[in-house]
């Protein structure tokens, strides 16, 4: 689904020019869970945003489901960024001024999808995130799981082909943290790619495979041998 | 989507109301001013648009020489042009406006506004008859027409028409015809009309149809081809001027005809008129100012969204990632500010209907909120449009153009661009704000000088009487009468109060007089205490004295000495050819004001003459109610049919600036609210300020910085864009002020202080209103600031 060749990103001050990523050559497989891991500043985070197509890469190429998105302009890469990626974030990102509902519902409306199929939709992915019942609440109205629940909910209601998330667990406790892992495995294993950037090895164990990044470039690969090793 | 819009929008609307307020209230008042000045432009330029045909209907105006242009014509003109002219349809006689004493039943009114008219009067002008026919209202020389009001006060309202009028306790004139009130947007304000036939025998302009006195208006209809295109217009007059040299060759006179429509605004340089015109400076003034106040009201906008912006920067960059592309999010964004000036453009509406009674007040207007004229509703929603998406479209444009990772994550990078347009607009804003304060300080002062400029005579406790009905005849009486009481015996009968004289002769020679030169020379009449009640300054020679010949003997004033090309000692004495008679100039005055300061000094002839058409008294200090008392007891005496009517010459002569202390009044209004709004929009711009240096100041303050020193540190670049404003501000304030003050002869010098002090008030009211928000954030605690991830 992803491949990625001789990826270079470098972001430029005034003065300094700063190299993000070096070389980075990665594949991930339709079906397949992959944890990016590495210290602060290593790059994850840059990577994970080339990957979600919000950032362009300098050089390098990245080829997603058969599409060549290095070089894209904007209006491209939101088009076809528009159903195919779902993101979870570690702060959750949700809109404070819109319900529960209204937030989940954003992507479809991006869509252009009717409201029937949207209310539809909505309603089935907040039932299986057992979050429906606080549909009509606000963000600021929930607790923390709650809220990563309403992102995963959102990330995952245009049923995209890929979920990106960033340390998803980041902002929560440990017994609100699994359960998130336990929403993300699942549906990885109902066929969803995910790609996710963590600093825990607790989450890493969950996904197939883990890969290190170190200043900017992959220094190792390992595969996990069993999924859900840590449970 | 639109409802996702309209859902986030409402909800930011409550949810940040302090917001909220600044924005929704900056659009209403700007908004609601602008409303409120259209409704007024409308009505200004609405002027006898009414009369069917307007467009071929102009009325003759005659110009002596450059400076001497009057609304008036020839009777013989006006009746005779049309049997030259095929292309006349229609021709109508007026005559000035007089006051009238009517009579109905033993009860006695008096108005001051009643024309002779001819019979085509009506047919002509279409205001509407309430009863009458208006083919034959004014055709008996006895009828009178009268306006539904005045049917009102004098009858019962129902049964008026066939009743008498007796006018000036002479003839009866019966009622022929009642129009409904007249439009206040017609030039032509009056309470009754009466038949030209009625004075057909009587006026001897009109029993001799004279082509050489200018004492009546005249009105013509063309047809459409005589005066469509600005060829034929030109050719249509030149006919005119050709056919009037040709009766007249020793007159210099240059006809010009006035399109109905223009009368009311494009007036202000005709001396000889009916009262009440506007003026389409003042119209294209208020214009702008309302578009000014607008654009205020706009930047206000886009600086209190794009000083939300980065509270926003999370839902864009989420929008974004979700999948919205940029143009939706300018959709969103506009939709948003649309929404806002929309339901600002409500409240302003509401507003307005609040205002308009102290706007009528203040404009002396009758506006009504007419929004049933499609041109008001189009032009106010027109206004919301515009408004909505020029206020919006900046802040549109600069937050979608967020990069969605940096604006997850609250790390917006400003580029220098966005921070030179953000200067821009506060430039601007100050900039406007600058304009009009310097505005309002010139306009008060020109205002200021008008009223009290030194006309070279005394206008204060003078208190003048109109000579009417058989006074006329019992001058004598009067005089005697007024001598013999201490509180009346200061005082001089003249035929012209000297405010706004439209007298005027070319016919005056001299000894040596140049004979190419035309001059017009206004002229008074009066006795020999004239300059003694004004207390007016002889410069040589000698005053009129109980012997003097009437109408022989002449004082005149400086300029018309230099006219003569003589210094006042050379002039006594020299003999003076004016009217037909010979006489000689017994002393020179220094010059005085006999017309409005609109216009520059023009040579005088004071001639005199025992009788007069005014007495005017000069009441000793503390005695008004006394003096008016025994004027009342010797007018009653001698003129017991008129009821005294009285002025004062200082109310009178302030009068006359109504239309200058109006537009200041409403200038100062709409410039302090141009101020209040711009206020408002820099609050919000100080908060936007203060929270994008939240980190540094929080910085500085652990490294040690106090907060005087912040707050210092922070106002300091509003000084720079105030500084800046202000030396944009300068030059254009000076240019329109300027060309204000051209319009009067007699002008204040725009002075240095004007400018000081229109920014030194600006600095004042823009600091304490960063400072409020300058200090909040100097004195916040600084690990909150630092405290962001």
């Amino acid at each position: 689904m992803i491949t990625i060749k001789n990826l270079k990103k470098s972001f430029r001050t005034e003065e300094v020019e700063t190299l993000a990523l070096n070389n980075v050559n990665l594949t991930v497989e339709e079906g397949e869970f992959a944890a990016i891991m590495g210290p602060s500043g290593c790059g994850k985070s840059t990577l994970l945003n080339i990957i979600g197509m919000l950032d362009n890469p300098t050089e390098g190429s990245y080829n997603f489901a058969g599409h060549e998105v290095a070089g894209l302009k904007e209006s491209q890469r939101t088009q076809l960024r528009k159903g195919n990626l779902g993101f979870v974030f570690q702060s959750f990102n949700l809109i404070d001024e819109l319900t529960v509902y209204e937030n989940v519902e954003l992507p479809l409306i991006y869509l252009k999808m009717s409201k029937a199929e949207r209310k539809q939709k909505v309603r089935e992915v907040l039932e299986r995130m057992k979050i429906a019942h606080r549909e009509k609440h606000f963000p600021q109205q929930l607790s923390g799981g709650q809220q990563q629940r309403v992102a995963i909910s959102r990330a995952v209601v245009t049923n995209p082909k890929l979920i990106l998330a960033d340390e998803p667990t980041g902002n929560l406790d440990s017994k609100n943290g699994i359960e998130v892992m336990n929403l993300l495995t699942e549906l990885n294993q109902e066929g969803a790619t995910i790609v996710m950037v963590t600093h825990s090895d607790r989450d890493s164990h969950y996904a197939h495979r883990v890969i290190n990044l170190f200043d900017g470039q992959i220094v190792t690969e390992s595969k996990n041998r069993a999924v859900g090793a840590a449970l | 989507m639109f409802k996702n819009y309209l859902k986030i929008a409402s909800r930011n609307l409550i949810k940040k109301k302090g917001y909220s307020f600044l924005n929704i209230g900056g659009l209403t008042i700007g908004m609601a001013c602008s409303i409120l000045i259209l409704l007024w432009v409308r009505n200004e330029s609405s002027y006898d648009a009414f009369h069917e045909n307007a467009d071929e209907k102009f009325r003759l105006t005659a110009q002596a020489n450059a400076d001497f242009k009057a609304a008036v014509s020839p009777v013989g003109m006006v009746l005779g042009l049309g049997e030259e002219m095929p292309e006349i349809k229609e021709s109508l006689l007026l005559s000035k406006p007089f006051d009238a004493l009517m009579e109905v039943q033993g009860t006695k009114f008096k108005e001051n506004a009643v024309f002779y008219a001819s019979d085509n009067f009506l047919q002509f002008f279409n205001y509407p008859l309430l009863e009458g026919d208006p083919n034959t209202a004014l055709v008996a020389p006895n009828g009178i027409v009268i306006t539904e009001s005045t049917a009102e006060k004098y009858f019962d309202k129902n049964n008026a028409m066939g009743q008498y009028i007796t006018i000036d306790n002479g003839d009866s004139f019966m009622v022929t015809g009642i129009l409904k009130s007249l439009p206040s947007n017609s030039h032509l304000q009056f309470k009754a009309v009466l038949p030209m036939a009625y004075i057909a025998n009587r006026d001897q302009d009109l029993i001799d149809k004279v082509w050489n006195s200018f004492d009546f208006y005249g009105y013509f209809q063309f047809e459409k081809e005589a005066v469509q295109s600005p060829e034929a217009f030109a050719r249509t007059i030149e006919k005119i001027n050709t056919i009037y040299a040709k009766r007249q060759p020793d007159f210099e006179i240059k006809f010009d005809l006035q399109a109905i429509k223009d009368i009311h605004l494009h007036s202000s340089n005709l001396q000889i008129d009916v009262p009440g015109h506007g003026n389409s400076l003042y119209v294209n003034l208020f214009l702008i100012v309302a578009f000014v106040i607008l654009i205020v009201a706009c930047i206000n906008y886009m600086n209190l969204a794009t000083a939300k912006s980065s509270k926003r920067a999370k839902e864009v960059g989420l929008r974004k990632v979700v999948g919205a592309g940029r143009h939706q999010l300018i959709l969103q964004f506009l939709g948003e500010s649309l929404i806002i000036s929309f339901l600002s453009l409500a409240l302003a509406t509401i507003l307005v209907y609040l205002l308009l009674p102290s706007f009528n007040d203040l404009t002396q207007k009758v506006l009504s909120p007419q929004f049933n004229d499609p041109f008001i509703v189009v032009s106010m929603l027109a206004m919301a449009i515009v408004t909505g998406i020029l206020s919006g479209s900046y802040p549109a444009l600069f937050l979608s153009g967020f990069k969605p990772v940096r604006a997850l994550k609250g790390k917006l990078i400003f580029s220098k661009y966005n921070q030179f347009f953000r200067n821009g607009l506060v430039i601007s804003q100050f900039a406007i704000s600058v304009l009009l304060l310097i505005g309002t300080m010139v306009i008060y002062d020109q205002v200021n000088y008008i009223r009290d400029k030194n006309l070279g005579f005394d206008k204060s406790n003078l208190i003048y009487i109109p000579m009417e009905g058989e006074m006329f005849d019992k001058q004598e009486a009067l005089k005697s009468a007024l001598t013999q009481n201490k509180l009346t015996s200061d005082f001089s009968i003249i035929s012209d109060i000297p405010a706004n004289l439209v007298t005027g002769d070319f016919n005056v020679s001299w000894e040596g007089k140049d004979p190419n030169l035309q001059v017009l020379f206004p002229s008074i009449r009066s006795d020999e205490r004239f300059l003694e009640v004004f207390q007016m300054q002889l410069l040589s020679g000698s005053n009129f004295s109980k012997t003097s010949f009437e109408n022989h003997d002449y004082l005149v004033n400086e300029t018309t000495v230099k006219t003569m090309g003589l210094t006042p000692e050379q002039a006594i004495g020299k003999n003076l050819r004016f009217r037909g008679n010979s006489g000689t100039i017994l002393g020179v005055v220094k010059d005085f004001n006999f017309k409005p300061l609109q216009h520059a000094m023009e040579p005088l002839i004071i001639q005199h003459h025992k009788g007069g058409r005014y007495a005017v008294v000069k009441i000793a200090p503390n005695t008004i109610k006394p003096t008016i008392a025994a004027l009342e007891e010797i007018y009653g005496r001698l003129n017991p049919a008129y009821p005294l009517t009285y002025n004062f010459m200082d109310a009178h002569l302030d009068a006359q600036y109504k239309g200058e202390q109006q537009m200041g009044a409403v200038f100062n209004v709409f410039a302090l609210l141009a101020i209040f709004i711009s206020c408002l929009g820099l609050y919000g711009l100080s908060a936007y300020m203060a929270e994008q240096r939240f980190k540094e100041i929080g910085i500085r303050k652990v490294l040690g910085a106090s907060s005087l020193k912040l707050l210092h540190m922070l106002s300091k670049d509003y000084l720079k864009l105030i500084l800046a404003a202000f030396v944009l501000a300068l030059p254009i304030a000076w240019y329109i002020m300027d060309l204000w003050l051209q319009e009067f002869a007699y002008h204040i010098e725009i002075q240095w202080w004007m400018f000081a002090s229109a920014g030194f008030i600006l600095l004042v009211v823009a600091l304490s209103t960063v400072s409020f928000q300058s200090m909040k954030a100097s004195m916040a605690n600084p690990i909150k600031s630092l405290r962001t991830e």
